[in-house]
């Protein structure tokens, strides 16, 4: 009798089983929840994603194997790439793609602010990651989170949990990652450059900017297609006009939805065992490069630009071409403003940032033909 | 193994057809925007 109940102490209490590691994760997962509420730091992923680190760190618990719940989750949402694609499709509905519409140059600076995706991955690999984990972790720096999390979902699975929280986390650090850079790559004159007024963008011309660009981007980049086509669907069904419930779905509930989902498997794809490693703060470290690396070359694309152009474009809007939408052209704007209060950056700087969406998607069907 | 030759590769070609993909996208947009202006529906136009 005796026997059996300290077996059964000894095999089916928790807290007999709780090693460092789990409080250290817990720890951590608690730190992310209170950045989330408290400073308002990307809260709609950090919440759900402290609260996965929290779950899936409790001893006896093993809700992400086999017929788990979140196991079940991750399977078919991230494993089959349904959440990140749906995800994608919601930011399509809210995306107003006008401000590139009125000024197409911007596509060149979103595809240059992806420039340090593959330079990271050389770096990435020099230092004893694979190439698959490698391209996961230079895709940090297209600072989206759904192609973050579609990528390294087929590229570097063990890797998920780590790679998404990083991109996520430097999102919600771009008001504090870009300034610097943006500054350290313009003079005072090159930020009071005042662009001038876009010309108006007709509503046929944003229905037909979706059906376009699919059919452009597919007939180039046949792996983008999954990408491109929720992304184009969603933002459709915005400009069409006719279809207010779809839209309404699509960037609400059902983007809502999945960003739950998302959030807590990607949270419980973190157990102490594979989080404390040398190489997660490798990868946080390699992001952090990745992100400014990535936006100092939107700026030098448009500094190079200039040189050839009349009409001379704000370099601050430049960095705005990682996507991070909209939070990289709101510190593109608010940056522009502390040297020049009259200076209006925000629409300018939409067209580089939605434009990085657009080259996010493509660069990354661009990795997975060559390495699927 | 560290693959370097495949790295290479893909660091290349990952660089010219994200900005081949998004030149021509440029370029079509800026080609809609001609003939807009021209045939454009200034009644429906947004506000930029």
């Amino acid at each position: 009798m005796e026997s059996a109940l300290f077996s059964f102490i000894s095999q089916e209490i928790g807290f007999l089983h709780l090693t460092p590691g789990h409080v250290l994760m817990w720890v951590i997962a608690s730190s992310l929840i209170y950045l989330a509420i408290k400073k308002k730091f990307e809260p709609y992923l950090l919440l759900p994603i402290g609260f996965g680190i929290i779950v899936v760190n409790l001893p006896l618990v093993n809700l992400m194997e086999g017929d788990g719940i979140l196991g079940i989750i991750y399977n078919i949402g991230i494993g089959k790439d349904l959440l990140p694609l749906l995800i994608f499709m919601g930011v399509g509905a809210m995306t107003d793609f006008g401000p590139l519409l009125a000024n197409p140059i911007t596509f060149i600076i979103g595809a240059a602010a992806q420039v340090g995706i593959p330079i990271i991955m050389l770096v990435a690999l020099a230092l004893g990651f694979d190439l698959k984990e490698a391209v996961s972790i230079g895709i940090i720096g297209c600072a989206d989170g759904p192609i973050i999390i579609y990528s390294a979902s087929k590229l570097a699975p063990k890797l998920l949990g780590v790679i998404g929280l990083a991109g996520y986390s430097y999102m919600a650090l771009v008001p504090l990652i870009q300034p610097p850079v943006m500054k350290l790559l313009t003079t005072s004159k090159e930020r009071r450059i005042i662009m001038r007024q876009k010309r108006k963008v007709s509503q046929t011309e944003k229905i037909l900017f979706p059906l376009v660009t699919t059919v452009v981007i597919i007939l180039m980049v046949p792996t983008s297609a999954p990408i491109v086509i929720m992304l184009m669907v969603g933002n459709l069904f915005r400009e069409a006009n006719v279809v207010d419930r779809l839209h309404n779905v699509a960037e609400g509930a059902l983007l809502n939805l999945c960003t739950i989902f998302l959030g807590i498997c990607v949270g419980a794809t973190m157990n102490a065992a594979v989080f404390l490693r040398t190489e997660t703060l490798l990868i946080f470290f390699l992001g952090l490069v990745n992100f400014a690396l990535c936006s100092a070359f939107g700026i030098v694309m448009v500094k190079l630009l200039n040189l050839f152009r009349k009409d001379k474009i704000n370099p601050l809007i430049g960095s705005a071409g990682v996507s991070a939408v909209p939070m990289a052209a709101r510190t593109s704007h608010i940056v522009g403003q502390q040297e020049d209060s009259s200076n209006w950056l925000l629409m300018h700087a939409m067209g580089p940032n939605v434009a990085g969406v657009v080259a996010s998607s493509v660069i990354a069907g661009i990795f997975l033909s060559l390495l699927l | 193994m560290v693959e370097w030759d495949t790295a290479i590769k893909v660091f290349f070609i990952s660089i010219i057809g994200t900005f081949f993909s998004m030149g021509t996208l440029t370029l079509i947009i800026k080609l809609l925007g001609i003939i807009f202006a021209y045939y454009g529906d200034e009644k429906n136009g947004d506000q930029e």
